[in-house]
């Protein structure tokens, strides 16, 4: 057996979640020296007896790199913790109001039980801090699990000590008795669930394949392929955010109220700006450019509202007949119809932003990361 | 200018670098450290005191080739600064002044 097969042996799975402890440069460097001393254990003590020595290795060494930082350097750690538990605060009502109103328009709690369904929204805000403060710890040198640990260490100690001091300031609760049990119970459930979500966002973000270096082109016909490719999965994206409205209006029409938008409409609204803005960012951070996020932006659009032009002429004449066919209104319809004007506008405003901040803020940080 | 003084692992790193030379890296700063001290410690100990270490300016960096027994993963290599010597000697005058004239300190050296 070659080196380099042993080698390959290593638990894939404990290297990967190494791989989510690490910065992207030091990643690398890690993983090899883990798998060098792999082989060698292997040569000398038998396959088993090495993986047993990774598992316990990997984990170590994730322990040390999430939690080490914090003891080196408290005071980023009551900062990064700060900010995280502000975004969590800050994303908490958006997301009460997403989950209000999908519970007044839909019979959620038929499918998930109220409270498991509350608490899954409760802990959504958890995520999205976790997601946005991987960003931007970097930025002061934490990586990311660093930033998820800062958030669980000092949510931990907030969980511990709210319920002391707020029963030595207005005194127990009369309607619940509260003992240890309970206390613990209810610390354990929320460090698990805030916690949890904020490592989970924070990981997920770190899973986000990165790559700091820009790659050069002799010409710009070498650039306009990768930029065609991903305008055309920004087009796919669009073209099937339109017809699946369209579907779902054909299979369960809704009354439409003027001066009223409806819950599906702030859906496809806010999808089709995201499958514009998404490639766009994508774009300006790949290839360093602003103007590339632009034109990625506008060119998914274009190709997006073509095929789901022709896509929905295609669906009335199959549902309604071909003497439906119109020319004006239809959402779908959007480039060659009433809201040609007002769509370009709003596409060439997302595209224009999603450039900058793929170029201008996106960029910066993930050469820090 | 202030004088920088390291932590107890952190010291111990430092004087890793220094005696490795040019051979160090994860690997053989993680076997000097344990061959010498009889501590057992992680890679993940060795990488997070090192990327500490670099932000500070006492260590620098470089990645070296990626070999089959590696996984084809690259080394990355890493050496002292004259200011990580300088925050070596200034820590080890400090636990000299500190154990001077102490014979609980000298009997057990």
């Amino acid at each position: 057996m070659t080196a380099e097969r042993i080698a390959t042996h290593s638990p894939r799975l404990a290297a990967w979640l190494v791989e989510l402890a690490t910065w992207r440069e030091e990643c690398d460097a890690v993983l090899g020296d883990l798998a060098e001393e792999f082989t060698e254990k292997t040569e000398r003590d038998g396959a088993h007896a090495a993986r047993r020595w990774y598992w316990c290795q990997a984990g170590r060494t994730i322990w040390q790199l999430a939690a080490l930082p914090l003891w080196m350097r408290p005071a980023a750690t009551a900062m990064v913790a700060l900010v995280g538990i502000s975004l969590t605060c800050a994303f908490g009502p958006l997301t009460s109001a997403v989950a209000s109103a999908v519970v007044t328009r839909y019979p959620v709690y038929w499918y998930v039980p109220a409270p498991l369904f509350w608490e899954f929204m409760s802990a959504t805000a958890s995520f999205l801090a976790g997601f946005v403060l991987a960003f931007l710890a970097p930025t002061i040198r934490f990586r990311a699990i660093n930033a998820a640990a800062a958030v669980i260490a000092v949510l931990g100690v907030w969980l511990a000590l709210d319920g002391p001091i707020v029963m030595l300031l207005i005194g127990p609760p009369i309607a619940v008795r509260v003992t240890l049990a309970s206390s613990a119970a209810r610390w354990a459930s929320g460090v698990l669930t805030f916690g949890g979500a904020t490592l989970v966002g924070a990981v997920l973000a770190r899973m986000i394949p990165f790559n700091a270096n820009p790659p050069q082109f002799e010409n710009r016909v070498d650039l306009a392929k990768p930029m065609l490719w991903i305008a055309a999965v920004s087009g796919a994206l669009i073209a099937a955010i339109l017809l699946g409205r369209y579907v779902v209006d054909l299979v369960a029409p809704v009354q439409y109220t003027r001066g009223v938008v409806t819950l599906r409409s702030q859906v496809t609204t806010w999808s089709v700006i995201a499958a514009v803005a998404i490639p766009a960012i994508y774009g300006a951070w790949r290839y360093g450019r602003a103007l590339i996020g632009f034109v990625v932006g506008l060119a998914g659009a274009c190709i997006g509202g073509i095929i789901s032009s022709i896509g929905v002429m295609a669906l009335l004449v199959l549902s309604q007949g071909p003497t439906h066919i119109r020319w004006a209104g239809g959402q779908a319809l959007g480039p060659f119809g009433d809201a040609l004007l007002a769509m370009w506008t709003l596409t060439a405003i997302t595209s224009a932003v999603a450039g900058l901040c793929g170029r201008f803020v996106l960029r910066p940080l993930s050469r820090r990361a | 200018m202030r004088p920088e003084y390291l932590g107890h692992f952190e010291h111990l790193v430092l004087l890793a670098l220094i005696r490795l030379g040019d051979t160090a890296y994860g690997v053989t700063v993680r076997r000097e450290i344990a061959q010498r001290t009889g501590r057992d410690v992680s890679i993940g100990a060795i990488y997070a005191t090192l990327d500490r270490l670099e932000t500070k300016g006492f260590v620098k960096s470089r990645v070296g080739e990626p070999t089959a027994r590696r996984g084809g993963r690259a080394k990355r290599h890493f050496r002292i600064t004259g200011r990580g010597v300088t925050a070596v000697n200034h820590t080890r005058k400090a636990l000299n002044k500190m154990s001077d004239g102490l014979e609980a300190v000298r009997s057990f050296a």
